[in-house]
């Protein structure tokens, strides 16, 4: 960039700047809202990765202990799940690398290709190169600054909103006489009885683990038969849709060729029928029980 | 919404596509996941099977393995689909995507469907791809719902399930497009 160019760059007007400074006079809903979106943004990613970072330190082993060897499930499934930390790790790898080699890709072909550019026959077109060059960097300079100034804006205002917003919630449930008389009752029966919710508590817990013990398969059977009853239902469902969308496609396509619309299909020969009669194949053998 | 059951009769083209998307997800799945497989066996012995270098390998005839190994995907990418499509049609009348449907394939005979059958079946599917699907769309107009697969192999597909349609929709579809006729 030449300097006449990077001067008048210097005096245009930056938007970003004035848009901060006409936000010190008048109230822009629209500009606050993204604010306070990329606030939360900010702040929720902070805090996910700090979360993370405590549990992986909580549950971190050291020395890392070498699991038992186990059956061929158990290989199997060790197997799975190192193939898939393997293939994150490879997909990191990738990225960075073709990321590495376009770098290095594009720095070798400006390099091949200068003595050509440099050439006289090119100079007419050095001027507008260079002047979308120093506007790309101009731009790129501008956002970082505005980047810098928001990002700080954006957490507090962020922060600040969550808040009051918390405080908002606590003061309305402790101001609601509906919440307080609850609390006030539930705290009074205990302070009467404390041994009461002891022992319910304790009894109760007792009585179901014990049970539990003594009829996991009640449970198994519970989870499995809630799982197997949810997926063919979904699946009842998935099968009534396609056959509603049979009949309608075809109405449509036939409408499309102007034929007229088919009242009913023609059965298929009974031979044919017989074959799709259920259980009459060894896959159908649960459909013969249950009917 | 009621309506009588569809058990026994021809299944439409919608039922029938969507299974065959579902068995092209299985196919994918397992080609991808027999790849997936023999990459990570591969790179237990340092070889890279994308480009079988062998320089870290920890075995002397790694580069030749890994050529095999490539070849061997190739050739279970270009023949597990038939594979699979035919010998499903041959042991069961149904592929895994169709069985999730309820749908089944049966020859116009009534005798089982056997391994040509299958294989014409098959072949059948490649001219319907190979002319734009129109052979699969041959489904909507034809009056026994059967494609030019089906006609090759002389086959059906029928519903194998209490198959229900939402009468009330159809109907309604019905009155929108039976206009169509009245003005002609």
């Amino acid at each position: 960039m030449t300097d006449g160019e990077a001067q008048n760059e210097n005096t245009q007007p930056d938007p970003g700047q004035d848009a901060a400074q006409q936000e010190a006079g008048t109230f822009d809903a629209y500009r606050s809202l993204v604010r306070l979106l990329v606030g939360l943004v900010l702040i929720g990613g902070d805090s996910l990765i700090g979360r993370l970072r405590e549990w992986e330190a909580t549950h971190q082993v050291d020395p890392p202990v070498e699991p038992a060897a186990g059956g061929d499930g158990d290989s199997v499934l060790g197997a799975l799940v190192g193939m898939t930390f393997d293939t994150a790790e490879m997909i990191r790898q990738a990225v960075s690398g073709a990321a590495g080699l376009s770098v290095t890709v594009a720095g070798a072909m400006w390099s091949a290709v200068r003595p050509v550019t440099q050439y006289w026959l090119f100079r007419p077109f050095w001027l507008p190169v260079r002047t979308i060059a120093a506007r790309g960097e101009a731009k790129h300079e501008r956002y970082a600054r505005i980047g810098r100034s928001e990002e700080q804006r954006s957490r507090k205002l962020a922060g600040e909103v969550m808040d009051s917003l918390i405080e908002a919630i606590i003061n309305y449930v402790g101001a609601n006489p509906g919440v307080e008389a609850l609390v006030d009752a539930q705290l009074a029966r205990l302070a009467a009885h404390p041994e009461t919710l002891d022992l319910l508590v304790r009894g109760a817990g007792d009585r179901y683990i014990a049970y539990l013990n003594e009829h996991p398969e009640n449970v198994q059977n519970l989870v499995q038969g809630q799982a197997a009853g949810m997926a063919t239902e979904v699946r009842d469902d998935v099968r009534t849709l396609t056959v509603t969308g049979d009949t309608f496609l075809e109405t449509v396509a036939r409408a499309l060729f102007r034929r007229a619309p088919r009242e009913d299909l023609p059965p298929p020969p009974p031979e044919a029928q017989h074959q799709a009669i259920p259980g009459r194949w060894a896959g159908d053998i649960r459909y013969i029980k249950e009917h | 919404m009621a309506g009588r059951k569809l058990v026994g009769q021809y299944a439409g083209f919608v039922s029938r596509a969507v299974g065959l998307v579902l068995d092209y997800v299985v196919i994918t799945a397992v080609v991808v996941g027999v790849a997936l497989f023999a990459n990570l066996l591969f790179s237990a012995f340092r070889i890279d099977l994308a480009t079988c270098s062998n320089s870290r390998s920890v075995i002397s005839f790694g580069a030749s393995a890994c050529q095999a190994g490539r070849w061997f995907l190739v050739f279970l990418a270009a023949i597990f689909g038939p594979f699979y499509f035919v010998v499903l049609w041959m042991l069961t009348g149904q592929t895994i995507g169709q069985r999730v449907m309820g749908v089944r394939v049966v020859r116009l005979s009534g005798r089982r469907v056997g391994f040509w059958r299958s294989l014409a079946r098959w072949i059948g599917y490649q001219v319907c791809i190979f002319t734009l699907g129109l052979g699969f769309l041959w489904v909507l107009v034809d009056n026994r719902r059967m494609g030019w697969h089906d006609k090759i192999a002389r086959t059906c597909v029928l519903y194998v399930w209490p198959a229900q349609q939402n009468e009330d929709f159809i109907a309604r579809v019905n009155r929108r497009f039976g206009r169509h006729k009245a003005n002609t």
